[in-house]
């Protein structure tokens, strides 16, 4: 299963690669990679286009696909990570007990929900999970140099409004 | 791992045996260690970044398998005391302050200087 799952997403992203507007694909049926977002997209956001990273070799995570990105420069205040599931869903980001100061939002006309995570000492987030057809998306800000909690919620708003229209579009 | 602060205060002490003369590195080796430290910064930040993002593929729903397996990694990963997060970021701590130090031995107005000649010899006399 998880073979097939690897297959089908490198041949979306292969797809998407290929064709440009691929809206309304069949492919849609399956887990949307977040490094499908294409470079121009990503400099159009104020990020860094030329860097882009998913799991590590070795880091199997079944249900999440993963993109990370950076703001331009040699510091990296933040990352802005992207993070894809068909089998998760907003309505867990909103009962999920450990997400704080949640707020309901919409992104272009999807439903979203914000919300800040904490771990450990140093780590924090704030992050917007988006409704996916079907499925969900959840950009984060994550903490690399103590930006203040509203800072990173300013930019993920940002960054997920800006990448909006990379997300696939439901039929 | 051992008390993080160690480090940390060691190289501040190094920071201040430069500031006052006792402690000398040319500033093309220094300019290298300073890159190099950038290169292991962003290195470690992925590194917590993934570590940060790991944490949070777990929170969703449930597995039906690898429970225990799944509480051990939140402990060591995330949790607790020495967690991995809070590791790594210790981590960074020290190698920022190596490049405080570094940083001392050659001066950002250096590389201004050579944007600048680079950019009168590109324009040339008009």
């Amino acid at each position: 299963m998880r073979r097939r799952v690897a297959t089908l997403v490198a041949v979306a992203t292969l797809l998407v690669g290929c064709g440009g507007g691929v809206e309304g694909s069949p492919l849609a049926a399956e887990r949307w990679d977040p490094c499908s977002i294409t470079p121009e997209a990503v400099e159009a956001a104020g990020l860094d286009p030329t860097y882009r990273k998913s799991w590590s070799e070795g880091i199997e995570v079944p249900d999440w696909g993963l993109c990370s990105f950076k703001p331009p420069g040699k510091d990296i205040p933040y990352f802005l990570s992207v993070t894809s599931s068909f089998v998760h869903t907003l309505d867990e980001a909103r009962r999920d007990s450990l997400n704080l100061d949640g707020s309901d939002l919409t992104i272009g006309d999807r439903d979203a929900f914000r919300y800040r995570t904490e771990v450990g000492r140093t780590g924090r987030s704030c992050d917007i999970a988006v409704e996916l057809p079907p499925g969900v998306v959840v950009f984060s800000a994550v903490d690399m140099s103590e930006l203040p909690n509203i800072r990173l919620c300013e930019l993920v708003l940002q960054h997920t409004n800006d990448l909006e229209a990379s997300l696939p579009k439901s039929d | 791992m051992g008390n993080p602060e160690e480090p940390v205060t060691y190289w501040q002490a190094l920071a201040v045996a430069a500031d006052t003369g006792q402690l000398y590195l040319n500033s093309d080796a220094a300019e290298q260690c300073s890159n190099a430290c950038d290169d292991y910064i962003e290195l470690l930040k992925g590194h917590r970044l993934e570590a940060y993002k790991l944490a949070h593929a777990d929170g969703w729903g449930e597995f039906e398998s690898g429970k225990d397996l799944r509480t051990m990694f939140r402990e060591k990963a995330v949790g607790g005391e020495d967690n991995m997060l809070d590791v790594l970021q210790s981590h960074i701590d020290v190698v920022e302050q190596m490049q405080v130090v570094f940083k001392k031995f050659f001066t950002a107005t250096d590389n201004v200087d050579e944007t600048n000649a680079a950019d009168v010899r590109a324009q040339g006399p008009k």
